[in-house]
Order: C-alpha cells, then structure tokens, then sequence
C-alpha cells in the first residue's frame, strides 16, 4: 500500500508537472526486428542489420522538454520534436553505437527526465558503450547494466539489471518500478550498490514462431526521490522480446546432442571392427 | 632436458580457453571492447562473456546485409565489399602473427576435442591414431565446401533475397563452437531446436546432432571436427603469410620411419613422403608442432618463427617424448577395471 501511495506520488498527479513524459517507439516501420534491444530505434537497425529506416521514436507529452542525444563519444546534440511536437527528428551521427535520447523537464518543485537508448547505425565508433553509461547524462539516471549487445536483445522471462544513479552516484534503497504495455508491473528496492533486477514479463498474449514474427512490446523502468525539497523522477523506456524459446526447445536439443553421441560411438564401434 | 612441447601446449590451450570463453571481464562486454572482431579461431559472439568474435560471423553478415543486399539494390560493389576487405584485413593482422598455429594452440573447440580425446584414451575406448589414407583424403574437401557455401555462398544468395533467412549465417548455426562456449557459461539457449520454418530446424537438428557426434567421434578419432572446420580451409589460404613455419629438411631414413605422419593428429601423410620441398605446412596442418616432437631425427623437422628456428627435431628429446607418451597411455580405466577382475579369477 505504501509503494503504491509512493508511485501515486512520484508518478501521478503530483499537481506541478504535466503527464509523464516517455519516449516510445512506433513499431511500424521497416527496420530489422532481430538483433540487439535498440536495433529498431529510429537510426534504424544495428550495424548492417537492418535495411532502411526504422520505426519512429516518439515523446509522449513532452510539453516544454528540452531533448538531446548523447551520443558515443558523448558529444549532446539538439532534437527537434517534430511539426506534431510528437515524433523526434533525430540527428543522424553515422555511428555505429549506442546514442542516449534524453528528455529533461523541471519546474520549481519537480525535475523530471526520461530516457531511452537507440542504436545509431554507421562506421564502428571505436568507443565503448561503457563510456556512454558512465557518462552522467542528468541528475537522477535508470542505467542498464548492461545493455543487450548485437545479437542479444531484451527478452521476456530473462533478467533485465539496472543501476539507480544520483550525482552519478549509485543510490541505494531507492524504489524502482517497471511496467510493459502488455500491463504488468513490477517493483523493486535498490540494493547498497543501486543495483535492481527485474525478470522481464512474459506477457505476450499471441506468440508465434519466429523472432521477425512477433512485434515488440515495450517497458518502463522509472524511478524518483526527494532530495533537499525538490522531486527528482525518471524513466527508462526499451522495447522488448518474445522469449524464443516459446519455438525453441532445449529437451530436443539435449536429445538431438544424445542421439549425435549415441551414433557417434555406434559409427566408431563399426569402423573398429571393420 | 627440453619442455614437454605437448604439455606446454595444453597449457597454453587451456589458457586461451579460458580467455576467450570468459574474457569479457577482462576486454569488455560489447562489440567495441572486444580485441578484433575478426579472431582467427572460433571464439563465438553467441558466448556472452567472450573476449572476440571469429572472422566467420562477420564474414557471413557482410555477404547477407551489405553485399548481398547492396547488388541487390544495383549498388557500388566495391564499397559494399569494404567492411568484408576490413574483417579480412584484421583477421589477416593477428593471423600472421601465429599462422595456423591458431588452431593448435589457441582454438577452443580444438582444445574441447583433444580434451575428449584425453576422456576417450583414458577411458580406453579404441583410439585410432589414423584414419585410413581415403578417408582423409574423402574428408579433405570437406572444409573448402563449407568455407564456400556455409560461410559467403549461402549468406550471399541470402542477402540477394533468393534463399530464406535461415541461411543468413548458416555456418554459425551449425558450428558446434557456438553450443560449446556458451554452454561452458552455463548459458543454454544454443542447445535448442528451432521450429521458426523449416530451414531453422534443419540447421538446428544438425548442430546439435553434429556437437554429440563430435563429442563421441573425439573420444576415438583425433580432431573430428577440425578436418571440415572452414576456419582451417580460410588459414590455408593464408598459411605462406603466417611468421610460424614448418620446415622439412628430408633425409634418406624419412622414407622408411614415418613417425611423424602417425603423430599428426590431422594425419597428414606428406609430412611423411614430402621429399623435395622444404615447405611442409600442408592446408590441414594446425601447427601443433606434434610431428617435430616425434620426428627421431636431428633437425630434420623444424618449427621456425620467421627464419628463426624455435623447436627443433632432436634424438634426445623423441626419446624422452616417446618414453613419456607410453607411460601416458599405460594407464587407462577399461585396463585398472580388466587387471582388476583378472586379479579376481584367480
């Protein structure tokens, strides 16, 4: 009862502050649905992944936002909301990494921000997307830890971690919570370290066959504190998967491997007496 | 007394195993932070705590998404083979570097079959040390079809949109690498059948069959899956590049020992019947240097980085080499359990 008097709080009508701002993704564009968490980002499918343009990244009642785009040698660059104030114009940087979209709001008594991490496609940057995480990007920051590098993205039923930062410091024992629009939610505390880890949902209602088959759903992680009188909240957006083990099955691979030794050592049996 | 060459080895193999399969704590966890991106040995991007990536994988991805999909398009054909020439040219960098001593000395998935071998020898199950000549000589081709079709063929057509997606990255889907290093972090969404469409199962059902196989096969034959590896046909390529060396200096005896060809694991018979040619790095040779160990004759087989000899054939050393070896192979489990139920009869 209490997390909940707390979410009400930090999240709803707090009275000062618009709606929360998110950013989301339109998922009906073009881009490569297969490889890596931010491949369907705006900059469109991760290095040589994805053919053309992906689907567009949105901010929702981002009303008096400032946004940018931190990018992978951490350089911020100005976004433009778009003629609707709605669909982001995002600078194309020509590299292949990780960029942070970042949207800031305050007023006397709230700081908000929301972020979301796209994959920008291009020449190798050289640079690490460490260096991206540990940059400190705004007050209060959801960092992933890790991020889902290529070939890996977020999956229902695995472990998504993140790191609660303040200052760019780790902030423990602060209240964490991660909702998907396929309508689960989840809380967790921060440990010492600032640490949470959330089991994605599986909450898909229709999976088939496929990872191109499915369509993405789509999380939140946010989180808030008060310090020195001021309400600091944020979130962190991300699209993520159908577990493909909803068409893989690891029993008939484990058979399969016995049936290979089991005619591995028949066929050699065979040879030594021949 | 010189260094156990063979022990030495295993050392060093197991040292690059553990780097490769778990050496993401050490160079980084993403793409950027990883040493090439083009290794010359099978160290798989599907581990997730991998210190590189083979030169495979992006290989197959530059035929299916840039140069696949750029002649498609009716693009410029030399700047969609870039990224393919960069991958080559940094797999070439670190491959001159060790030659194809890559895949005796450094390779995970040849450490994991000499390992079964070990298990096999120790079990005493039936080891047969050669392969008859037509087998390795039907075995042979093997790896150059796999390089062609699994690794630019497949990946090719499927980025010119004539085959299914499932043949994007076909010879990663059967590598038995792949199952392995990750299976070693106690990760097991490589060892699946995949029912997406028909290719995937297919291609799932054979890795999967294929990495039991090994595991068996490697417990009696040596190297079973490094005689069709494609990575071995992309060295020979390479091989006259590459600073190690393996150098013959034949003398009359060599026609009548041939020593050396039993010891190869890969039984390479022309180590044995090269006569003329100094030059006996053949393309299915991994370096491992076991033929010039077990050569009785001085000098005759070398191991020479550049001009410089760094393992010699010496008499003193066979001997000691051989001595070891057969107190190695004495000891077996399926010996101790028959000595142990003969001492019951009687």
């Amino acid at each position: 009862m209490m997390k909940k008097l707390w979410l009400v709080a930090l999240f709803g009508s707090v009275g000062v502050a618009q709606a929360e701002m998110l950013f989301t993704e339109n998922s009906g564009g073009g881009g490569h649905a297969g490889h890596g968490a931010g491949a369907t980002a705006a900059q469109g499918g991760h290095g040589g992944h994805g053919a053309g343009r992906g689907p567009a990244t949105m901010l929702q009642d981002g009303l008096g936002a400032s946004i940018q785009m931190v990018t992978p040698t951490l350089e911020s660059l100005p976004v433009d909301a778009g003629k609707d104030g709605r669909t982001l114009q995002i600078p194309r940087t020509g590299i292949d990494s990780y960029h942070l979209l970042l949207a800031e709001r305050r007023d006397e008594k709230v700081q908000e921000a929301a972020m979301r991490y796209i994959y920008g496609r291009g020449k190798p940057s050289g640079r690490s997307p460490s260096e991206l995480l540990a940059h400190k990007a705004t007050v209060l920051e959801l960092i992933p830890a890790p991020l889902p590098r290529e070939h890996w993205r977020y999956e229902s039923g695995e472990k998504a971690n993140f790191i609660v930062r303040f200052n760019g410091e780790p902030l423990a024992d602060t209240w964490v919570g991660l909702s998907s629009s396929n309508g689960s939610s989840l809380e967790a505390t921060s440990d010492h370290r600032g640490r949470v880890s959330f089991t994605l949902p599986e909450d898909f209602s229709r999976v088939v066959a496929g990872r191109q088959s499915n369509p993405p759903a789509e999380f939140v992680v946010r989180t808030g504190t008060y310090q020195n009188g001021m309400l600091y909240r944020t979130n962190l957006s991300a699209a993520y998967h159908v577990n493909p083990l909803n068409w893989q099955s690891n029993g008939v691979g484990l058979f399969m491997l016995g049936a290979g030794f089991v005619s591995g050592l028949v066929m050699m049996r065979r040879r030594g007496e021949g | 007394m010189r260094v156990n060459l063979s022990l030495l080895r295993k050392f060093v193999q197991l040292a690059a195993f553990v780097f490769l399969v778990y050496g993401s704590g050490v160079v980084g966890f993403y793409a950027a932070d990883k040493l090439s991106g083009a290794f010359p040995a099978l160290a798989c991007a599907y581990d997730a705590k991998t210190a590189d990536y083979c030169v495979l994988i992006p290989l197959q991805h530059q035929m299916d998404h840039r140069l696949g999909t750029v002649l498609a398009a009716g693009g410029e054909v030399v700047k969609a083979l870039m990224p393919t020439l960069i991958s080559l040219g940094t797999f070439l960098l670190m491959f001159v570097i060790l030659n194809k001593a890559f895949c005796g000395w450094i390779c995970p998935l040849g450490f994991f079959q000499e390992v079964m071998g070990l298990v096999g020898q120790k079990l005493g199950l039936q080891r047969r040390e050669s392969l008859p000549d037509g087998t390795v000589d039907r075995i042979r081709p093997v790896k150059w079809v796999l390089l062609l079709l699994l690794v630019f063929a497949f990946p090719l057509l499927t980025g010119l949109g004539l085959t299914d997606h499932s043949l994007g990255s076909p010879y990663c889907s059967i590598c038995p690498s792949r199952i392995l290093t990750s299976m070693a972090t106690g990760d097991t969404s490589q060892l699946v059948v995949d029912t997406t469409n028909d290719g995937y199962m297919i291609l799932s059902l054979i890795a999967t069959f294929l990495f039991g196989m090994m595991m068996a096969v490697g417990m009696t034959v040596r190297q079973p899956f490094c005689r069709i590896c494609p990575m071995l046909a992309l060295h020979a390529v390479f091989r006259k590049v590459g600073l190690v060396r393996l150098v013959k200096n034949a003398k009359p005896r060599c026609e009548k020992c041939g020593i050396c060809a039993q010891a190869c694991p890969m039984d390479i018979r022309e180590i044995h019947t090269e006569m003329q040619k100094r030059d006996v790095l053949y393309p299915d040779c991994t370096l491992c240097g076991r033929c010039v160990e077990f050569c009785p004759d001085k000098d005759v087989l070398q191991m020479k980085y550049a001009v410089v000899p760094i393992f010699r054939a010496d008499p003193a050393y066979f001997k000691q080499r051989k001595q070891a070896q057969k107190r190695w192979e004495a000891g077996t489990l399926l010996g101790w359990w028959r000595r142990r139920r003969e001492g019951r009869g009687n």
